[in-house]
């Protein structure tokens, strides 16, 4: 079953809508050197669609920038090329996943809300364990459920059943998907950031954001994710398949030295910057 | 004053702090009474979020609304964590967020 459905699986992502072209674009401009922000405004603006929406983002109180930002350009100049990088591509991720859910169980909206809010608390988190880059880290907390998306359009009749048996036996989507499928969300997903060429970063979050020690390079950051995951699930925020909090792995409690006080001590932080990414949420509106 | 999702909001209700776009566009300034067209034109912005005026500012909750508030909290929080009671770092876990979103609640 399991080889059949992966087979399925990467057959589906073959059809799956391809990132937009700018976004490649974009991120070679990352190694060269001669490149300027004005050409990657001018690059991005060929999107009209894509560069509206940045814009607006940029503008959001997420970004917190004083003054009003009025093209792409500026936005480089002010937040940096990473950022307005990693906003690109969670606005290309929005629109390639735009459509209706096929599985009308699955509140896709809600499903956007738990994931913006998890990328939110990432990237509070990742500023506190010092993680480097903290808005490659709010791209990790936004995608890293990617693959119940592919499920849901691809393998929809499946994923049905994945939700049916998390209510009808009170498991976890996780262990349901391995019950229905043999194969999880967090590896289809990594299927479709190998495809889509996403930083290793990402793949990574993608892929071990349910047990954070396999990650062989970004640990930190994918241990940002888990206990994102599991905070938000705890605050009860959007819909991510099922509504019961996963259990913090102990290895990477005690490695991080985390204790309940200095946890309990970000949930402020953490409730304001899920305030402030709601401008994300607004894309989904259009 | 309190604040409210647009889908809360009533016509009448008098809006405490502007309201901004997310371009940081005055939308509609503080001391507006509402109205419907109002109401409607905002759900369409990128407004999620609206405070208005409110007597319960003057009007603090009763023990017994409180009392009502924790017990809805505790009850969601019970269900979401019931797979991992058992562990004294999630049971530790589940009692911060208690703390923290009823003060987010009463506030």
């Amino acid at each position: 079953m399991k080889e059949e459905v992966i087979k399925r699986v990467v057959d589906g992502i073959v059809g799956l809508p391809t990132l937009p072209v700018i976004l490649d674009k974009t991120t070679q401009m990352l190694d060269d050197p001669d490149v300027s922000a004005s050409d990657v405004g001018r690059v991005i603006v060929k999107d009209q669609s894509i560069a509206s929406k940045v814009l607006r983002l940029v503008n959001s109180a997420f970004y917190g920038c004083q003054r009003q930002i009025g093209t792409i350009s500026q936005a480089v100049v002010l937040l940096g090329f990473n950022v307005v990088k990693n906003i690109v591509l969670s606005v290309s991720v929005f629109e390639t996943f735009s459509q209706d859910s096929k599985a009308e169980e699955f509140d896709k909206y809600r499903f956007w809300e738990h994931s913006i809010a998890c990328g939110a608390t990432t990237r509070v988190i990742s500023r506190h364990l010092g993680v480097k880059d903290p808005e490659e880290a709010f791209v990790g907390g936004l995608l890293h459920d990617i693959g119940k998306l592919v499920l849901e359009q691809f393998l929809t009749e499946e994923f049905l059943k994945v939700l049916h048996l998390v209510k009808e036996k009170d498991i976890s989507i996780y262990e349901a998907e391995e019950e229905v499928l043999e194969i999880s969300h967090a590896q289809i997903g990594r299927f479709l950031a190998q495809k889509w060429n996403l930083p290793q970063a990402l793949e990574e979050t993608i892929a071990f954001h349910h047990n954070p020690t396999s990650a062989e390079v970004q640990l930190k950051l994918v241990s940002a994710v888990h206990l994102a995951d599991t905070i938000v699930k705890g605050m009860g925020i959007g819909y991510s398949g099922d509504d019961l909090v996963p259990q913090i792995n102990r290895r990477i409690w005690d490695g991080l030295k985390l204790d309940l006080n200095l946890v309990g001590g970000w949930l402020k932080e953490i409730g304001d910057e899920v305030e402030k990414a709601s401008g994300f949420l607004s894309l989904l509106k259009e | 004053m309190k604040k409210l999702r647009t889908d809360q909001l009533q016509s009448g209700m008098v809006v405490a702090k502007d309201i901004m776009d997310i371009t940081g566009k005055l939308l509609v300034a503080k001391e507006v009474t509402l109205n419907e067209p109002l109401i409607s034109r905002l759900a369409q912005r990128e407004t999620d979020i609206v405070w208005v005026k409110s007597d319960e500012e003057e009007i603090s909750l009763s023990p017994k609304e409180i009392e009502g508030i924790k017990e809805e909290i505790r009850e969601n929080l019970e269900k979401r964590f019931h797979l991992v009671a058992q562990d004294p770092i999630m049971r530790g876990l589940k009692e911060r967020m208690f703390d923290y979103l009823v003060e987010r609640r009463i506030e």
